[in-house]
């Protein structure tokens, strides 16, 4: 009986050490140092080299502003589509930016579809390899990232979704061995993370967009370290919390932070999360740029006149290790409706709303105010967002901190959003959620 | 008779009984479930009566039910003890002698070795004599203390023998007796045997007979359990008994019931007892009333003092089962009590007009009918061990004298509470009392209130509950009446019959043997499929309840038509044979057959009409293409300039009306498709100039009214834009277009550049016409080019396409020519474009759902054109002030009930509110009680007739009949109440029904809606010349001229009811100016105060019913449009109208509420989502509800229909100002409404669950 249990506890440890061997084997991609860029696997761990020196990823994602990316000591822009890629390239090559370039893709949601139509796989590597083959020798180019947030399946057996991911993979390779393949990771997932080490060997490097789950990333990295050997990673997406995990109010809308708080929340997250992590081969901040996800000023760090906000200064300060600069710009304390912070307050038509916008600092007649009114874009997905429509109100160039509104005459959600700019070329922002119900007829 | 010993159950038949059994419980708990609905009760004084009553019969069923549980016999054990026995009688004077002698010898002649006393109470010296001659030992006593159990104590002194046998006088034993009974009593535990006791004056008259029905399943199953339960219950007679166990409890216990005391003492004593269910003596059932009365008087007294006195004392000294058995045995004599509650019930119902119980009485007859079946389907089961097959049956006579003898029960009931003793007599066996007339009065006199209550009830409020509480009191009144039955056919039958009858007792018909073997096979069968249907209907009743019905779709399902052009040659004119052959090919009818008339100036020639007749004749309709080609004209001096213009000036008309009366003489329905493709420069009458639509849309409409002068009404005109940008704007609109119409022909074969799928072709119309409204679309040109092979798939995605995406499309005319010349681009061509269908055989093309209806080809019904009498009784109507009373119209279906109680409430509130009428829509059951309670209440009447939209007036000619015959009727029973001020058809089927249809169907159902009205209306007139009749019209702006027309073809008719909907008119000038266009005499039938208190400065002294005075509130429907709600609270418009009509003062203070709803994701499974009730306050705005005890919230989810309406309204369960919802599958079709309550005034508000994007 005893010799029984002697055998089979050294055939469980053999298979155990079997797996962890095999798990553990070099499946990735043969490192070239010959390459414009590769990744080298030293003593210390992954290092990013390019033309022939190491290269830590600084910068942040978005669609253009790079003399602004430049000055503020960013190496890196990740653009997110293919579109005026010629021209974004070039004008990365003039202020000495590396790009990492998006190669949009279908989800695995769509497996039983577009990957299970021969057709369009067709179609997806013939514009692919034209796409690479044309930009290949760019000297911007730094990564292709091939996907983003493709949320990978963890399943024992390759789906179609899979295989031609691991396809296009080695296409990109084949057509471009000089440059990186990465695609990105939905918050940190780790299932995900796992499945992209088990499932596509041959990928170069993980991107991960986090923001709140930014804490979770040592603890994901380690466990995989646990059943394979990790990859590369850096962090594709970060910034403060998203709308989806932030807080809400009495009927579920976000609130969100002052455009001058968040230059807190991005300097405690970069020196908590983000510098002192010496796996990570860089960073790119979210959002170079002006977009609407939540409200139409959530990640913005610069606004559609390529006006700075105060995480601008914040990033420059961390990329550039120096101190954040004392220039005078546009600082908001806080907003308050009808002369209260609350961020529910209901109201009936017929009133009249007063908005009054402090500073921290006095205010000059260098400010101006544009004071909008939107109806609460809620459930919309940024890529079909149109936040002009929603717009039912607009003052510009207020010059008061100050202005009363009508109340909306349609019962629904609502936010009014307001930015503050200075003749600096600075702006700041926030917004407060209100409610209108009518009486009842 | 036999003397056969009964077997018990197999295992498979006692498994079968618990089944039953258990069935049966799951139905009383099903009954339970849904009948203990609290807020179901109506009045609560009747309602906890009638739960005492069926709380009861549970109760005693339960305890039948456990006495069926586990029959068993006992086992004869072999032994050969020989105890001895003594056996006593007793004899009390005044029984007859004769009847004990006979005893006695039977008693000596049995078989055993045994000492026979007589108990002779009365030292009767004849009986001491006859004792003598048959060494009989004569006991006799100087007292007669103890009276019964004292004279056998009395013998036991000198008696010595082990075993002891207790005779009644009138048991007369077989032979056998001691011999069966004796060997049990080898077991020392055994106190007592107890056989069955059987009588054998069954058959000497009805109380005979039922005394002994009542005990049949009492010796039989009931006993052979409680001989499982060690709970035998000792009979004063054929009992026999272990002497020493006799002696251990100091002898026979004395006492009115002193058989069952004797037994509960050696139970307690630990003696056990066995019942041998075995026929082995027989006795005299009491066959009088009055003796009858007696003997159940003694035993409820002496079981109910039983209860009292012993049973405390002995309690802890039973098992288990005996504590349960003489605890609940005797309070089977609370019979009394409890029939004097079901006595009392309806008549305390009926006397005060009110019910206990408001529910739903189907859904009640669901829940008891599965509790019922198992009631007698336990009970048919297991007769099968009765002691006798003889004895198996309803026993219906044993219940009813029973149920006649509550008085006795109860006075044995009161006797014991006051402590009254009755006097111990033995159980009279002589026959010959008379009844006395006091016995019966009692009954006779709850017999008379019953009837009294009947008619007075019916004669005060006449609903549904107050009919079925007359037949639960008519019940009673048999019951009562069937007292002088029992008590006064004696000796009915001859001593001769009665043999014969005792003979034949046991003899079973070939159709009792089916039924009963049936039963004993199918019994389980049945029971489960009972209660597992009733639980599924009624499980389906509530779920209705709570989601609604599905409406069904009415009668009216789309009339789809298929056509085509098959010319021979390229003169646009199909032929007929080709037709033939092309419906032949496809397999389906052709109903429209497609012509090209250009215009000619010479009409006699060019007019096709022989042709067009024969399309007739082939059971299918015409259409014209009627091209203004203007060459014909051309030589006459004055026609210059566009022909659209032409035509609108009038240089036309001659031609036109020469065209229009020759459509006209046709008789029957043709389609017109008048300067089709008007946007195509190919066409001469194609209008380059800028406000060319306007120049279009008038020389229609300019047609059109030739058209009409000429009263060619059986024209359908159809519109055929070329261009998908000018479907909206040449658009002529209603009425002068019937129907819209594409060409659709794809000009390629699949291998050309130009080559169109069906979609791609007509979405773009689609989109456009969508905007028109509702108009039937016809495709006037279809097909595909001439492409083998590839037309199939063309045509057939296209019928997919068309069923699935484009329902508008309500007629396809095939383009079937090979004789074409007009190319795409709009040029003619020299060659011929072939448009006919390659393998037409092999395509499926099936379009239509039924079949055109063929009286299309045939004339319209005809209405009368009699001149008008104009009778104008609507001008006596003055100052009409009236609600609309719409609730409980479908009375099966309302929780209202119209019951006294409710009318008389709301009439007093209608009256006090400053209302003078009601109108209210006949539905037979409420009548009565509507018409008599209004008048107490001074309220005058107007009598509506609901004509459903359902009803097919063209097809279904007996159903509008029907109808007709129901209308006069009632008319005829209602029209010498005075307070009836008109007659009323109600339902507007312009709005609701007719108008779905499309012409030319539409115009055969009005004509023969129109004839329906003319006759009925006429007939209504000669039945009652004095009051107006009115019939329902919703006011539209639109069709005030065909409204007008209607009015003025119907005679007898007075005047419209104007039905005015708030949200087309929020502008009153508007609505004034419409009914200025009707210039009819008119009543407001249906309008809200809000409109009314809008217009009263414009319009005074004008009739009026508001909308509606309740909520409605059915099973499928919900209305909010009350002034009351559904659960008669004051609402807003309440407060409204008062001030409206002068009664209320001061304004109502205006609060609102609101809901505040989160921006929730809803479609997820399970997912639960706040909602916050918001409340007003002028200085601090809108502010989320407190907890307050002024008033309290309600929270409710409204179910809605496609089309918006209400269906069902499910009150949730809300905290103090908010409510976390579970938030139902298909959110989109909920709404939640929250209503505010303050002391009697409710206040609503209603929102979707979800807050939509872009909202």
């Amino acid at each position: 009986m005893k010799s029984r249990i002697l055998i089979f506890f050294v055939i469980s440890i053999a298979i155990l050490i079997f797996l962890y061997i095999y798990m553990h084997r070099d499946r990735g991609r043969v490192v070239d140092p010959t390459h414009t860029v590769f990744i080298k696997n030293t003593e210390d761990g992954f290092q990013l080299n390019r033309n022939g020196s190491p290269f830590h990823i600084k910068g942040a994602g978005g669609l253009g502003h790079m003399k602004e990316l430049a000055e503020a000591g960013g190496n890196t822009l990740r653009v997110y589509d293919t579109l005026n890629l010629q021209s974004l390239l070039d004008e990365a090559h003039r202020y000495g930016i590396a790009l990492i370039v998006d190669i949009p893709l279908p989800t695995n949601e769509s497996n039983d579809t577009y990957y299970a139509d021969k057709e369009y796989i067709l179609k997806i590597k013939r514009d692919i390899r034209n796409l690479v083959r044309r930009y290949k020798d760019h000297p911007s180019l730094l990564i292709w990232n091939l996907g983003n947030e493709l949320y990978f399946p963890l399943v024992a057996r390759e789906n179609n979704f899979i295989k031609v991911f691991n396809q296009l993979v080695d296409l990109i390779h084949e057509e471009d061995p000089d440059h990186l393949v990465s695609t990105t990771v939905v918050g940190v997932s780790r299932s995900q993370t796992l499945s992209i080490h088990l499932m596509a060997p041959k990928l170069d490097i993980i991107g991960f967009n986090a923001f709140g789950n930014i804490t979770r990333l040592k603890t994901v990295m380690n466990a995989v370290g646990w059943i394979t050997k990790p990859k590369p990673y850096y962090i594709t997406e970060w910034g403060n919390h998203g709308p989806w995990e932030s807080d809400t109010n009495l009927w579920k809308a976000v609130l969100e932070p002052t455009s001058t708080a968040k230059g807190e929340i991005y300097k405690d997250i970069y020196l908590t999360y983000i510098d002192p992590d010496s796996d990570c081969l860089g960073s790119l901040a979210f959002y170079w740029g002006y977009k609407h996800e939540g409200t139409p000023t959530w990640f913005n760090i610069l606004d559609e006149e390529g006006r700075k906000s105060e995480v601008y200064y914040y990033l420059k300060s961390l990329w550039t290790r120096t101190q954040l600069e004392d220039t005078p710009r546009s600082k908001i304390q806080n907003i308050l409706l009808n002369n209260t912070e609350m961020n529910h307050q209901v109201f009936a038509p017929e009133n009249v709303m007063t908005v009054q916008l402090n500073m921290l600092d006095t205010i000059t007649h260098n400010l101006s105010f544009d004071w909008k009114i939107y109806k609460e874009g809620w459930g919309l997905h940024e890529w079909i967002a149109e936040p002009d429509t929603l717009k039912i109100s607009d003052i510009k160039n207020s010059f008061s901190n100050t202005v009363e509104f009508n109340v909306p005459e349609e019962d629904g959600p609502y936010r009014i959003v307001v930015s503050v700019q200075d003749d600096a070329g600075n702006f700041a922002t926030t917004n407060i959620p209100f409610y209108v119900l009518n009486h009842d007829r | 008779m036999t003397d056969k010993m009964l077997k018990a159950p197999s295992k498979y038949q006692r498994f079968k009984i618990r089944i039953l059994i258990l069935i049966g419980f799951a139905s009383i708990i099903n009954f339970f479930y849904w009948f203990l609905d609290f807020s179901l009760i109506e009045d609560h004084v009747l309602y906890w009566l009638l739960m005492i009553l069926i709380f009861y019969d549970t109760f005693r069923l339960i305890y039948i039910w456990y006495h069926y549980w586990d029959i068993s016999v006992p086992r004869k054990p072999k032994t050969s003890i020989r105890p001895t026995v003594d056996v006593l009688t007793t004899y009390f004077p005044g029984e007859p002698k004769d009847m004990l002698k006979q005893t006695l010898m039977a008693i000596q002649d049995m078989d055993y070795e045994h000492t026979t006393y007589l108990c002779d109470e009365a030292n009767d010296p004849e009986l001491k004599e006859f004792c003598q001659e048959n060494k009989i030992i004569h006991v006799t006593r100087d007292n007669r203390i103890d009276a019964k159990a004292g004279n056998i104590n009395n013998a036991l002194k000198q008696a010595s023998g082990e075993i002891c046998l207790i005779l009644d006088p009138d048991h007369i034993p077989h032979q056998e007796f001691l011999t069966e009974v004796i060997p049990y009593f080898a077991d020392p535990t055994i106190g007592f045997v107890q056989t069955v006791q059987t009588y054998y004056n069954l058959h000497e008259s009805y109380v005979a007979r039922a005394a002994a029905e009542q005990t049949f399943h009492f010796y039989g199953p009931v006993m052979m359990c409680m001989n499982s339960y060690g709970t035998v219950n000792a009979i004063g007679a054929n009992c026999v008994f272990r002497r020493s166990a006799l002696d251990s409890i100091g002898g026979h216990a004395a006492g009115l019931s002193e058989d069952m005391h004797t037994a509960m003492k050696l139970h307690a004593k630990g003696w056990k007892s066995i019942y041998v269910p075995k026929l082995l003596s027989a006795g005299l059932a009491p066959a009088t009333l009055t003796s009858y009365f007696k003997q159940q008087l003694k035993w409820s007294r002496g079981t109910f003092e039983l209860l009292v006195t012993s049973y405390p004392k002995l309690f802890s000294k039973f098992t288990w089962r005996q504590k349960l058995h003489y605890g609940v045995l005797p309070l089977h004599y609370f019979t009394g009590l409890i029939f004097l509650i079901s006595l009392l019930i309806p008549i305390i119902s009926l006397l005060t007009s009110s019910t206990p119980w408001n529910g739903n009485v189907i859904n009640f007859g669901l829940i008891v009918l599965p509790v019922i079946v198992s009631i007698i389907g336990i009970r048919f089961y297991v007769q099968k061990w009765v002691i006798n097959k003889g004895e198996r049956g309803t026993h219906l006579l044993g219940g009813l004298l029973m149920q006649i003898t509550w008085t006795i029960y109860l006075m044995g009931l009161l006797y014991t509470l006051i402590r009254k003793k009755v006097p111990y007599l033995p159980t009279d066996k002589d026959d010959e009392e008379k009844t006395s007339f006091y016995i019966v009065l009692p009954n006779l006199i709850f017999g008379l209130i019953c009837i009294f209550s009947i008619v007075y009830g019916l004669y005060r409020d006449f609903t549904p509950f107050s009919l079925f509480m007359s037949g639960f009191a008519l019940w009673n009144a048999i019951i009562m009446f069937y007292t002088l039955r029992f008590a006064y056919t004696l000796n009915a039958i001859s001593t001769q019959d009665r043999k014969k009858m005792d003979k034949d007792f046991n003899r079973e018909s070939k159709f009792e043997k089916y039924i009963f073997t049936f039963w004993q096979r199918g019994a389980v069968a049945v029971l489960g499929l009972v209660l597992l249907f009733t639980v599924y209907l009624n499980g389906r009743k509530e779920e209705i309840k709570y989601d609604g019905l599905a409406h069904s779709g009415s009668f009216n399902k789309p009339i789809k038509y298929l056509g085509v052009f098959a010319p021979i040659e390229d003169n646009g004119l199909s032929d007929l044979s080709k037709v033939e052959e092309f419906s032949k090919s496809i397999n389906q009818d052709m109903d429209i057959v497609s012509f090209y008339l250009a215009w000619d100036k010479d009409l006699k020639t060019s007019f096709p009409e022989k042709q067009l007749l024969k399309v007739y004749h082939q059971k299918a309709i015409p259409m014209i293409t009627w091209e203004p080609w203007t060459n014909t004209f051309n030589e006459e001096q004055n026609f210059k300039g566009h022909v659209l213009d032409s035509i609108t000036s009038g240089y036309f008309d001659a031609f036109i009306g020469d065209f229009a009366k020759r459509m006209k003489n046709l008789d029957k329905p043709v389609f017109l498709r008048f300067a089709h493709e008007f946007d195509n420069p190919f066409y001469p009458w194609y209008d380059d100039r800028e406000g060319a639509e306007v120049h279009f849309k008038k020389a229609w409409i300019h047609t059109w009214h030739i058209f009409k002068e000429h009263g060619a009404d059986n024209v359908i005109w159809v519109y055929n834009p070329w261009k998908p940008d000018n479907v909206t704007s040449f658009f002529p609109d209603a009425p002068y277009v019937d129907w819209i119409s594409i060409n659709l022909l794809n000009y390629a074969t699949h291998d050309q550049e130009n080559y169109r799928s069906f979609q791609t072709l007509y979405s773009p119309y689609h989109d456009e016409i969508i905007k028109t409204g509702n108009f039937p679309v016809m495709l006037s040109e279809y097909g595909t080019y001439f492409d083998p092979g590839y037309q199939k798939l063309w045509l057939e995605n296209a019928m997919d396409m068309i069923l699935s995406n484009y329902k508008e499309i309500k007629a396809i005319i095939f383009f079937n020519s090979n004789v074409d010349n007009n190319m795409p681009d709009g040029t003619e061509g020299d060659s011929y474009l072939n448009w006919t269908i390659a393998d037409v055989e092999h395509i499926d093309l099936n379009f239509k759902t039924k079949q055109m209806p063929l009286y299309l080809t045939k004339n319209k019904p005809r209405a009368e054109s009699a001149p008008k009498k104009n009778t104008n009784l609507l001008a006596n109507l003055s100052d009409i002030r009236g609600v609309n009373i719409k609730n409980s119209q479908k009375w099966k279906q309302d929780y209202h009930v119209k019951t006294r109680k409710h009318l008389e409430s709301n009439f007093e509130k209608i009256s006090n509110l400053g209302l003078n009428t009601i109108k209210y829509t006949s539905n037979q059951t409420y009548d009565y009680n509507v018409i008599t309670i209004s008048k107490e209440y001074n309220l005058k009447l107007s009598f509506g007739f609901w004509i459903p939209e359902t009803i097919n007036f063209m097809e279904d000619t007996l159903m509008a009949s029907r109808l007709h015959d129901r209308i006069l009727g009632l008319v005829k029973k209602y029209k010498d109440h005075e307070n009836i001020i008109s007659w009323h058809l109600q339902n507007d089927l312009f709005a609701d029904g007719i108008s779905q249809f499309h012409e030319p169907v539409r115009s055969y159902h009005l004509s023969a809606y129109v004839v329906w009205l003319q006759k009925l209306t006429s007939e209504i007139k000669k039945l009652d010349a004095s009051r107006p009749v009115i019939i329902d019209y919703t006011l539209n702006g639109l069709n005030e001229k065909q409204a007008k027309r209607l009015f003025e073809d119907v005679l007898g008719l007075d005047g419209l009811g104007l039905i005015v909907k708030d949200d087309i008119y929020d502008d009153t000038n508007r609505l004034l100016e419409n009914i200025r266009a009707l210039d009819v005499p008119y009543v407001y039938s249906d309008i809200s105060t809000t409109v009314l208190a809008k217009m009263s400065q414009e319009s005074t002294n004008t009739n009026y019913f508001i909308r509606n005075w309740q909520d409605q509130h059915q099973i499928d429907k919900v209305t909010f449009d009350g002034v009351i709600d559904r659960k008669g609270r004051f609402k807003p418009d309440y407060f409204e109208l008062g001030k409206y009509l002068g009664s209320f003062h001061h304004d109502v203070v205006p609060y609102s509420i609101r809901i505040l709803k989160r921006l929730d994701l809803l479609g997820y499974p399970h997912k639960k989502s706040l909602y916050f009730a918001m409340h007003y306050d002028p200085i601090k705005g809108w502010e989320r509800m407190e907890h307050n005890s002024n008033y309290k919230l309600e929270w409710a989810l409204v179910k809605c229909d496609p089309y918006g309406n209400f269906l069902t309204i499910n009150e949730v369960e809300g905290l103090v100002d908010y409510v976390l919802l579970d938030i139902p599958e298909n959110y989109e079709e909920y709404h939640l409404r929250l209503t505010i309550l303050k002391d009697n005034t409710v206040k609503s508000t209603m929102t979707s669950l979800n807050t939509p994007y872009y909202q």
